[in-house]
């Protein structure tokens, strides 16, 4: 038994001094950044801007989301200077997306709430804009883990790494998102083929 | 719509067996992935870096206020103390004036009766100066002279009392202008550092 844990824990040393370079490399690049490094900034924006993107996608018109993921980016450059733990910047980084995406949206009924016909934003509504609207209809948690991995093609590591939630979690999220989209899917489908 | 853990796994990293349906939504959805582009930020979106003179502007302001204020306080105790001196001027010195009055006479008498040292009499003429108020026996001029300088010491009192005051209203002045000035100057480098 003890051989064994020995064994286990020899891997998880091994395990941890391949990743450990890359976490360090991140987290000085993240420290740089907070210090107005900005070509660091630049590279942390390469690798987050896709993460962002899908937290924009679950939740904003499509048309919208190109300059909001630049807001989010304009925003933590401006305010990444109070984020303490390095460690944090993915979570915080989603937090800020999501505020802003929340602020979109109010700021938008209040204007107000013309519809994307009325801006000339409506276009054909296609198979994947269909599945992208199904997506959008499920529980957060579930339409931001998808998008990451459907859309963006992030894996389940990367996600759980860039966003700061554990792996498990992640996991969780995809497994039970993908159960409820085929669900969803499956019902619209059985519509579509009854009105045929 | 069949999955197992193969298929988990082809959706939690892309490994084992491809899940036909996942590999579907990817072929859909990959048209709305993140493009990548340039990061483009405006100038005014800038965050403003206080330079090294605003830094010091601001530092040099905040002492210049608490050496003011602390002026400002230490006149204020000066001022009370004027108020007080000039009560006490106000106040006859009824009790020093009696006193005198009864050493005085004492001093005549041993003077005329007794012959008594020259020394003796100094001492005595020592506890007449030591009391404060000069209201020495009593003739007229001499208590005009007396109200005289108790006038004038009034008036340099209400004249120590208005200058500080003054003092006070130009230094509040000063410190408007000055802040003015800094503010004015915090403007320019803010737009210095905008361009």
């Amino acid at each position: 038994m003890e051989i064994a844990l020995n064994f286990i824990g020899k891997i998880k040393q091994q395990v941890a001094k391949v990743i450990a370079p890359e976490i360090d490399e991140n987290l000085s690049m993240i420290d740089a950044a907070r210090n107005g490094d900005r070509v660091a900034f630049g590279k942390l924006y390469k690798q987050y801007a896709p993460m962002v993107h899908a937290i924009m996608l679950a939740r904003v018109p499509r048309i919208e989301v190109e300059d909001l993921v630049q807001d989010v980016f304009v925003i933590a450059l401006n305010r990444i200077h109070t984020l303490r733990e390095p460690k944090a910047f993915g979570a915080w980084l989603c937090m800020v997306a999501r505020n802003r995406a929340l602020d979109f949206l109010r700021s938008v009924q209040i204007q107000t709430e013309l519809s994307d016909e009325v801006l000339g934003h409506k276009q054909p509504e296609t198979e994947a804009l269909a599945i992208l609207n199904t997506i959008r209809s499920l529980p957060e948690a579930y339409r931001e883990t998808l998008i990451m991995r459907l859309v963006e093609g992030m894996t389940g590591p990367e996600i759980a790494e860039q966003t700061g939630m554990t792996p498990d979690s992640v996991r969780v999220n995809l497994s039970r998102g993908m159960k409820m989209l085929r669900e969803k899917l499956g019902s619209e489908a059985e519509y579509e083929t009854q009105q045929q | 719509m069949k999955h197992n853990n193969n298929n988990e796994d082809y959706l939690w990293d892309g490994s084992g067996k491809p899940d036909k349906e996942v590999q579907h939504l990817e072929k859909l959805l990959g048209q709305f992935k993140y493009e990548k582009k340039e990061l483009q930020i405006k100038e005014s979106q800038k965050r403003v870096v206080w330079s090294v003179y605003t830094r010091f502007a601001l530092v040099a302001a905040t002492i210049l206020i608490t050496l003011s204020g602390l002026w400002l306080l230490a006149n204020k105790s000066n001022i009370a103390v004027l108020d007080t001196k000039i009560q006490i001027a106000n106040k006859p010195n009824i009790k020093a004036t009696s006193e005198v009055k009864s050493v005085h006479n004492d001093n005549q008498v041993q003077s005329n009766q007794n012959n008594q040292t020259a020394k003796n009499l100094t001492i005595v003429d020592n506890s007449i100066n030591n009391v404060e108020m000069p209201a020495l026996k009593i003739k007229d001029h001499q208590k005009i002279h007396h109200n005289s300088i108790k006038v004038k010491q009034v008036e340099v009192a209400i004249n120590s009392e208005d200058e500080s005051k003054e003092a006070a209203k130009q230094l509040l002045l000063a410190l408007q202008i000055a802040s003015t000035k800094l503010n004015i100057a915090q403007k320019r480098v803010q737009e210095n550092s905008y361009q």
